[in-house]
């Protein structure tokens, strides 16, 4: 039996490095980000042209490039946490401040997936005496850059 | 623990029960007023890195007397102590085996005062009983 469940030990790991070029993720420094929510790995969308021919009624399709990636989630704030204290100031970086990311899926064979992107949104909930105390939590986005590299 | 803190501070409030105050059932011939805590279940969600966040935990707080009027001043009391409540709930400074501080993040009155008579041996007893919702650090 090799299947999994969603709700714990997926960890999202953030590179040290900021430097341009990046190096390889083998060479980088990560740092588990902590009191992670929901970590959504990015989905491989590809775009597709459908045509018609005047032959029969029959639908054709071509697929194209895969589609733009990202990597959403939520987390409880932590300002005490370098990797928190690095997000919420990459985000205000114009250009974006591409770094080495790391995603680890909790399944027995330790599948990880590698890739650079930038925080492209940081979104606090707002402070709200309406109700119960809860944990104060940010939404964020990874734009990714390049390929995703899955191993093993 | 919480439980064990609630019961602390409610001790140190000087309410009428004084510290007749007791988790799950108060014992039979205790002098009355008296107040007793009930846990109910809660949660404690957790991360994707397992760590656990703050507990969410409901509370039945109820006050036993003799007659109403004796139990409700300690019910308007503890609604007073109890709602809107948010900070340290200290332990117990005797208390050896779990010398924990809670965080309480938020308390409030989830329902108002409930009357009902309770049944001991030959007597009836008048009793209080408020509900109330924590959210706090649990060790």
């Amino acid at each position: 039996m090799s299947y999994y469940t969603q709700n714990t030990d997926a960890l999202l790991y953030i590179g040290t490095s900021i430097a341009d070029p990046l190096p390889a993720p083998g060479a980088d420094t990560f740092t588990e980000v902590p009191l992670t929510q929901i970590i959504t790995p990015p989905k491989n969308t590809q775009s597709v042209g459908f045509f018609n021919v005047t032959n029969d009624t029959v639908k054709r399709s071509v697929g194209g490039k895969l589609g733009e990636q990202t990597i959403e989630g939520n987390l409880v704030i932590d300002w005490t946490t370098v990797p928190h204290q690095n997000m919420f100031a990459d985000s205000l970086i114009a250009g974006g401040r591409k770094r080495n990311w790391r995603i680890k899926y909790p399944d027995a064979n330790d599948r990880q997936l590698d890739f650079v992107a930038f925080v492209s949104d940081w979104s606090e909930e707002p402070f709200d005496a309406t109700g119960d105390a809860k944990e104060h939590v940010a939404a964020y986005k990874l734009a990714v850059d390049g390929a995703v590299t899955v191993t093993p | 623990m919480i439980d064990k803190n609630i019961v602390t501070y409610i001790k140190g409030l000087n309410t009428a029960a004084a510290s007749r105050v007791h988790t799950g059932n108060i014992p039979q011939g205790s002098t009355l007023p008296a107040i007793v805590i009930n846990r109910l279940p809660g949660t404690t969600p957790r991360t994707t890195n397992n760590t656990p966040l703050a507990s969410r935990t409901p509370f039945t707080i109820g006050v036993v007397a003799n007659e109403f009027s004796a139990a409700m001043p300690v019910a308007v009391q503890l609604r007073g102590a109890f709602d809107g409540f948010h900070g340290t709930m200290p332990h117990d400074v005797a208390e050896l085996t779990d010398p924990t501080d809670t965080q309480v993040f938020s308390a409030r009155c989830t329902s108002e005062p409930t009357y009902f008579d309770e049944i001991d041996g030959d007597k009836t007893l008048r009793a209080i009983s408020q509900d109330f919702f924590f959210v706090h650090s649990e060790i």
